[in-house]
């Protein structure tokens, strides 16, 4: 099964994924803090990204959702490609977008967007990853 | 009255002056400081999430009518992230499709709520210039559609049909 591991960024799991900028088609690499505890199962969106990169990434517009705590208000959400090329994961999926990412990340991986993989340390406390 | 789309660019608008503001001055009263925005006007200033958040949801508690940021911080508002003038302008030039798109996305997600036997129900739906143009059950399969009929992005608009959208979802503090 595959299996893609990066280590911690300021001491938090982390996620790379890659965007696809709409009109170019290049890629763009983003660092998103893995966050279990970000959205349930039923949220709808799987991401939060800087509203630039939804846009960027020929994002099409979805109802917005109304976010609490740290992204507290109404969110636009977009659905955009998104792909992790280690596992072969290339979907389209609901991002909100926000005005102020996690610190040291470009987004956040939601608990709906990690359930789709087994995910963990894999027996390195210095390390997060994926498997499929 | 402003609608919830109207209040969220107002509020916006201004947290970019905000923030331009306190990196611009570091005198500035926002410096440094967690700044909750509602309906257009500052009513909460703190020191941090908590304290600002508490005094936000008191003067506003509607939280699609708020919006926070923290003003001049390298993590909170960063720029880099905000939709550039370019993109606010594309964003502008469809607001008329989109609006018409957005319409009937809240009448498809009011009736796949209302009525489980709705053929939206359960399912995703995508738009393109007011039409709904497919009906699927994931993301690829209505983007592929939406990309056959409509190769122009903020021209189309989908809903998951039977998401309760006025639902608040927590997420946690980061900064």
């Amino acid at each position: 099964m595959p299996r893609t591991v990066w280590p911690l960024r300021l001491g938090r799991p982390l996620v790379e994924v890659v965007l696809t900028d709409g009109a170019t088609g290049q890629q763009l690499v983003r660092h998103l803090l893995a966050d279990t505890g970000g959205g349930s199962m039923g949220s709808p969106f799987e991401l939060l990204l800087g509203a630039r990169d939804c846009v960027t990434c020929g994002g099409v517009p979805l109802q917005s959702v109304i976010l609490g705590r740290a992204y507290q208000g109404a969110n636009q959400v977009y659905e955009i490609r998104v792909r992790i090329p280690a596992l072969g994961f290339d979907q389209q999926l609901p991002a909100a977008a926000v005005a102020s990412p996690a610190r040291g990340f470009h987004g956040i991986a939601c608990f709906p967007f990690l359930n789709r993989f087994t995910y963990g340390n894999f027996g390195d406390p210095n390390q997060f990853g994926l498997e499929v | 009255m402003l609608s919830v789309a109207e209040i969220r660019k107002a509020n916006e608008e201004l947290a970019r002056q905000i923030n331009d503001e306190a990196r611009r001055d570091p005198t500035s009263p926002y410096a440094g400081k967690f700044v909750g925005i509602a309906n257009g006007q500052v009513v909460a200033v703190g020191d941090n999430w908590d304290q600002m958040g508490r005094r936000l949801r008191v003067a506003e508690p509607d939280p699609a009518k708020t919006l926070c940021l923290e003003a001049g911080g390298d993590g909170g508002a960063a720029e880099e992230f905000w939709l550039t003038p370019q993109q606010e302008e594309r964003l502008s030039r469809f607001s008329e499709v989109r609006k018409i798109n957005e319409d009937l996305a809240r009448k498809i997600n009011a009736e796949a709520r209302r009525d489980p036997t709705s053929p939206y129900a359960g399912k995703i739906v995508g738009i393109a210039n007011g039409q709904v143009v497919v009906v699927a059950d994931d993301w690829d399969e209505v983007r592929r559609r939406l990309d056959e009929v409509e190769p122009e992005p903020l021209k189309c608009f989908c809903v998951e049909a039977s998401v309760d959208y006025d639902q608040v979802y927590e997420i946690g503090e980061f900064f």
